[in-house]
């Protein structure tokens, strides 16, 4: 059940009303077998794997917090995470590396035939992998007591909002929500609906309309011009910022609608000036868990080479979390280009701020933020490549552009949606702007006359529904 | 405490490239322009190797401002 899918339109209501008219000590139980029922809809045989992971870390969380044994307490943390990071591995990780190894092993004149797993990767095991693996650590370092009751424990795992997709959710925010009392809040639902339908007017018209031009852009059958393949893969840039930026704004959005608040994912990335503070603002959940859980114990450990400490850490940690989106070289050289990127910076730094001395401020600002911006552009080309080859193929294209290209024939019979594509995104930024100017996320209409408000609303709804695509397309990291 | 932050004072002056911070058991990594995840790691080993001792992972993970870096400091030099 996607949730641009009139499934979930008519799913999320249900639940709602179901949820207020219930006294407060049965709503979280509501929620839990919603949120199960929400994974049996899409996948029945997974459900398993969740139930193992997260009986495994809560029996495991309990018995570590209880022991003052510390080769105990370790014991206890070393099941938990790898039980759960073992089912990661095997269905998402074993097929590449098994089927790498025996290409490398047979370029070197070597036979191997792999055995390869004929199953699909489990709905949603990267996310709440993550998510289970980052509550035992801190439930070990002592940043957050165990849970003790397995109901609340599986509903903090589970919660269908933020299931398939994210954000990862740290215990500490999470769990003490679900122990309290949500009463129905007017402001806080309205405010929840509100998230929601510009997070669908970010997916089904800006992401899904520019998904035409991406697929265009890279299928490797169909000759490109060099302007067609820069402006595709800037399309490209935006797509995946509106697709899975929609996706965070409709989980949080949910989540709210029960009283709950789940952290912020995105921050107007595309306004960093430097590549630390773009993953500050990008994928904010994901990139905190990898500091956290991954750069933190490796340059604590690393500390004593000094510089080669951090450099060494942030390109494991980085590499690690391009092959956390998949299985796949692409990936992994996603996450190597971000980790040289930073690196880079970080050793540049002494030079940044002599250049910032020297030139004027706005103009150091808007060329950090073009580089910034440049540098994601062409990281994300790799990343949503079928193969290195493909990308490096579609960049090498960029310089085959001529004056003569640029024009409104630019795609065809495509001219409205491309205007349509533009436009929208127009609206995005300028939307997003605005709300920067105000302390609270999509509140700043708020002093707006009422009729023209409300005029405002019944306009959105009329664009989305006019021109979004419900062809019920995929969110991008729901495949992650 | 007057003599951890004095020991302390040279070393976050000499990492965080910044003479004018006062050191004081509130102050965070916030408050520091140049104390990010990258600096804090060397800022961790200076204070080892000032003190001469080793600190655990699970030591300074829950550390929230220097009053609590002192703590620990306090803890491991008894």
């Amino acid at each position: 059940m996607a949730f641009n899918s009139i499934q979930y339109l008519l799913f999320l209501p249900a639940i709602f009303i179901l949820y207020y008219l219930l006294p407060s000590k049965y709503r979280w139980k509501l929620l839990l077998a919603a949120s199960v029922c929400f994974y049996l809809l899409l996948s029945i045989k997974f459900i398993i794997l969740l139930a193992i992971a997260i009986t495994v870390n809560f029996f495991c969380a309990i018995k570590s917090e209880n022991t003052t044994d510390s080769s105990k307490k370790s014991m206890y943390l070393h099941i938990a995470i790898w039980s759960s990071a073992l089912i990661l591995c095997i269905f998402k990780y074993y097929n590449f590396f098994v089927d790498s190894a025996a290409q490398l092993a047979n370029s070197m004149g070597a036979h191997f035939s792999p055995i390869l797993l004929n199953v699909a990767i489990p709905i949603g095991i990267s996310f709440y992998t993550f998510q289970i693996i980052g509550y035992s650590l801190d439930v070990y370092y002592g940043v957050s007591k165990a849970e003790k009751n397995i109901g609340i424990f599986s509903l903090y795992i589970v919660f269908f909002p933020k299931l398939l997709a994210g954000p990862i959710e740290q215990s500490q925010n999470l769990l003490p929500q679900l122990h309290k009392k949500q009463e129905f809040n007017y402001d806080r639902i309205t405010s929840g609906i509100k998230l929601i339908a510009w997070g669908l007017f970010k997916k089904v018209c800006i992401a899904d309309r520019l998904t035409f031009f991406v697929d265009m852009t890279f299928d490797s059958s169909i000759e490109h011009t060099g302007f067609q393949s820069i402006i595709g893969c800037y399309f490209l840039v935006f797509m995946i910022y509106a697709d899975f930026s929609g996706y965070s704004d409709i989980a949080v959005g949910s989540a709210r609608l029960f009283g709950f608040e789940l952290i912020k994912n995105f921050n107007r990335p595309f306004t960093s000036q430097n590549l630390t503070a773009f993953w500050k603002r990008w994928h904010i959940s994901l990139y905190a868990w990898f500091n956290e859980y991954v750069y933190n114990p490796l340059a604590f450990n690393f500390r004593n080479w000094k510089l080669w400490g951090i450099v060494s850490a942030i390109l494991i940690t980085l590499t690690l979390s391009g092959l956390w989106h998949g299985a796949a070289w692409t990936f992994i050289l996603y996450g190597i280009l971000h980790g040289f990127g930073l690196t880079t910076e970080y050793l540049l730094t002494p030079f940044r701020t002599k250049l910032k001395q020297k030139l004027p401020a706005i103009f150091y600002k808007y060329l950090s933020i073009l580089i910034t911006f440049h540098f994601f552009y062409f990281t994300v080309i790799v990343f949503h490549a079928n193969t290195v080859h493909d990308a490096f193929t579609i960049i090498k294209s960029f310089l085959q552009v001529s004056p003569t290209q640029i024009g409104w024939y630019l795609f065809g019979d495509n001219k409205i949606e491309f205007i349509l594509a533009i436009s929208f995104i127009l609206i995005l930024f300028t939307m997003e702007f605005w709300q920067s100017k105000t302390d609270t996320y999509l509140s700043f209409h708020l002093k707006l006359p009422i009729a023209v408000r409300w005029s405002a609303y019944a306009l959105f709804v009329l664009t989305v529904v006019y021109f979004g695509y419900f062809k019920t397309n995929e969110f991008v990291y729901a495949q992650f | 405490m007057n003599e951890i932050i004095l020991r302390l004072t040279p070393i976050m002056h000499r990492i965080f490239e910044d003479s004018t911070i006062i050191v004081t058991p509130n102050l965070t990594a916030k408050d520091i322009e140049k104390w990010t995840s990258m600096t804090n790691a060397i800022f961790i080993a200076e204070i080892e190797k000032e003190f001469a001792f080793k600190f655990h992972f699970r030591d300074v993970m829950n550390l929230k401002n220097i009053g609590d870096l002192i703590s620990v400091i306090e803890k491991k030099i008894a």
